[in-house]
């Protein structure tokens, strides 16, 4: 379980125009690396994925080096020089978002901008999303026990596909 | 180490004009290190980012390929010395009347844009226009926008790809969507765009556009001059009730125009019937110029000369040219023949030209000059000069001043005040258009925004801010590149020109393209040079959609 006043950047398909404008504050204050993936499901959606700051996070599990870590904030956190390149996180990730796609030997990962948490602004490609598709919000307790009733009821029928 | 100072101004990129606040350094290159960017762009109080075309502002300002020197003859020199260069040159053009033209482009400031009428009148000339040429159709519309009540707004109807060519809108318009349950959100096209997979879209055949909104008055004013041909124009008339319905139905709904070159035929004739369905329907209505400040800079200039000047110019009836604010190689379609015969040109630019022209003079880009603009909502904005020019780089403005007081010996000076719409032309009902396509063309290229706005790196010039995609590219429905077997280049060729272009592939395209339609984005002057910059029925330049073929 999360716990509170952890916040995790939500994206609202609904209002994705696909400008990239996310992208670009991404690569330009990340030392030109691209962080954020692209989902490519469907020919006419292309959304920006985000990591997902897992609870029980599987890439840090696998990570070799402990160039991963899951920090006290909730934030998992790459360090850019333990990184082998090794890419074991990519295959574990259970969301896609951690690509193959290296540069400069190792896996680009957001990192949610912390300092610009640290001076208690959201992250840069929340900031400069032109439709207002991304958001920073909390993660609630209330949304957790939705997700643990929707768990049982998976456990209880795991027959039925939701 | 100096300290940093917050200036909060205006993105004068385009005429949505977002607020930005600047963190600025008494030293220019200490600002605009890249982090520093991610500080500017984002406004607290409007909640709303810039675009990414309105990041890479500080890309150009800092872009290492700036114009920094006068050049005169090919040869570099300082602005006096351009200017003295100048003066024989154009004392003896000017001895015929109208015997040059001048081009000012929509990014000018008002006061700019006074010192430009000066220099038309005092150059003896009565050919001055606006550019880019589709802001031309715009200036007789008085926009009844802001961004409290479009968020509000219960209905919005998009005539053109909003979304694509100002994308800080998206946010206002989605949140009037989404705020009230049947709340609509409307699109209507020559082909799917950006806002379609949002709204509910109609598409019109390319062509067709003004004599559909034609019929679509005709129907809300309750006439029955001209009927819907729903074959040709692509659309039906259950389709059309809908829209009239919608329109009607709304209370405070707004109607929103956007184009772009090669986009649409007729564009005055469009924003004409769009501004009286309207007033009709007492909704507003607003156009989203591409020009920052196209509104008060065609108006103040007194606008819809371009057809004139275009003509002169294909006629070698002119000797001379003076382009303020732009490459006249990029905009200009064929202007590489056009410049042959041409005895002066001089431009003013932010980047070194392909071609040299006779003076070259380096010019001031946002941020670098103080003056008024218009605002999309028809306010006055002032705007300072946060950051020092670059090199020699003077504004449009101070040069002109400059140039007037040797030329003539007297100072001019600017006035800053606002600019009226000009009265709109009387219009007619559209009739029904011929068909764009026949047998030895069978296909229809539309200029389209730069679907992309993506750079993985430096960004120098407009035509390369996607680094992947430098070269002109085209995109082509799927299906028809493995019907006709198409390689990874074609030659596209309308009744005007024709250019090589690439294929891109279609599948990283937010939206599908038709089968008979060939999509250029008209950044690279190869794609603008397929549209015929000709006055169509309504009077004005307006370079629309073109009938082609592709070969292999």
């Amino acid at each position: 379980m999360k716990t509170k006043g952890e916040k995790r950047v939500i994206l609202d398909v609904d209002r994705c125009i696909s400008c990239h404008a996310c992208d670009i504050a991404c690569y330009e204050s990340h030392s030109d690396k691209f962080c954020l993936s692209r989902s490519n499901f469907d020919i006419t959606v292309d959304l920006p994925l985000h990591c997902k700051h897992c609870t029980d996070a599987s890439c840090v599990a696998v990570c070799p080096v402990e160039a991963l870590e899951k920090r006290e904030d909730g934030l998992v956190y790459h360090n850019n020089f333990r990184c082998i390149g090794c890419l074991s996180c990519t295959i574990a990730c259970p969301f896609g978002v951690l690509t193959a796609k290296r540069i400069r030997h190792i896996i680009s990962k957001c990192d949610l901008c912390y300092d610009m948490l640290d001076e208690g602004k959201d992250p840069r490609c929340v900031q400069t999303c032109t439709s207002g598709a991304l958001s920073f919000e909390e993660i609630t307790y209330e949304e957790e026990s939705e997700r643990d009733r929707v768990d049982a009821r998976i456990k209880a029928k795991p027959w039925r596909r939701l | 180490m100096s300290s940093v100072e917050e200036y909060r101004t205006k993105c004068t990129f385009c005429s949505v004009q977002d607020d930005v606040i600047l963190k600025r350094k008494s030293n220019r290159s200490a600002l605009f290190g890249k982090d520093s960017l991610f500080k500017l762009y984002y406004d607290e109080k409007s909640k709303r980012g810039l675009c990414p075309r309105g990041n890479f502002t500080l890309e150009i300002l800092n872009s290492p390929y700036r114009l920094k020197q006068a050049e005169l003859f090919g040869k570099v020199c300082s602005i006096d010395e351009a200017i003295e260069g100048c003066i024989p040159e154009l004392k003896r053009i000017i001895k015929k009347k109208n015997n040059i033209a001048i081009l000012v482009s929509g990014n000018h400031t008002l006061e700019e844009a006074y010192l430009v009428k000066k220099l038309s009148e005092d150059l003896n000339t009565g050919l001055l226009g606006l550019f880019p040429f589709e802001d031309e159709a715009l200036l007789s519309v008085k926009n009844e926008f802001s961004f409290n009540d479009l968020s509000e707004s219960d209905l919005v109807f998009a005539v053109g790809d909003v979304f694509s060519l100002s994308p800080t809108l998206a946010k206002p318009i989605l949140d009037a969507r989404n705020s009230k349950r049947g709340n609509r959100l409307l699109s209507l096209d020559i082909m799917k765009g950006r806002v379609s997979l949002f709204s509910h879209c109609f598409t019109v055949k390319p062509g067709y556009m003004s004599y559909f909104l034609s019929v679509l008055l005709n129907f809300l004013e309750g006439k029955s001059n001209i009927k819907l041909n729903e074959g040709a124009a692509g659309i039906s008339a259950v389709q059309m009730e809908d829209m009239a319905e919608a329109l009607k139905k709304s209370e405070d709904g707004q109607i929103l125009f956007s184009n772009i070159y090669g986009h649409f035929t007729n564009p005055y004739t469009i924003v004409s019937k769009l501004s009286r369905i309207a007033e009709i329907t007492e909704n507003k209505f607003a156009v989203v110029p591409i020009g920052q400040n196209s509104l008060g800079v065609g108006r103040i200039i007194g606008g819809f000369n371009n057809k004139n000047i275009m003509d002169t110019l294909k006629g070698k009836k002119i000797e001379g040219l003076i382009v303020l604010g732009g490459d006249p190689f990029e905009f200009i379609p064929n202007f590489e023949d056009i410049f042959g015969y041409l005895n002066f040109v001089l431009s003013t630019s932010f980047f070194k030209s392909s071609n040299s022209t006779e003076c070259l003079i380096p010019s001031t880009f946002s941020f670098e000059k103080k003056g008024s603009v218009i605002s999309l909502e028809e306010k006055i904005v002032n705007l300072g000069e946060p950051i020092s020019a670059v090199g020699d780089a003077i504004s449009d403005g101070d040069f002109i001043s400059k140039l007037l007081s040797k030329f003539k010996g007297v100072k001019a000076k600017a006035k800053a005040s606002g600019a009226k719409p000009i009265p709109f032309m009387e219009g007619s009902d559209m009739k029904e258009p011929s068909s764009l396509t026949n047998k030895k063309f069978p296909f229809t290229v539309v200029g389209v925004g730069m679907p992309y706005h993506h750079s993985s790196g430096e960004i120098t010039r407009r035509m390369k801010w996607n680094e992947q995609k430098q070269d002109p590219y085209v995109f082509i429905n799927s299906n028809k590149i493995k019907e006709l077997s198409l390689g990874c280049e074609v030659t596209i060729e309308t009744v005007n020109s024709s250019s090589v272009f690439k294929i891109e592939d279609c599948s990283n395209l937010p939206f599908d393209i038709p089968e008979d339609i060939i999509a250029v984005p008209v950044h690279h002057p190869q794609s603008r040079k397929l549209f015929v910059a000709d006055s169509g029925t309504d009077g004005i330049i307006s370079p629309g959609a073109e009938k082609a073929r592709i070969r292999k």
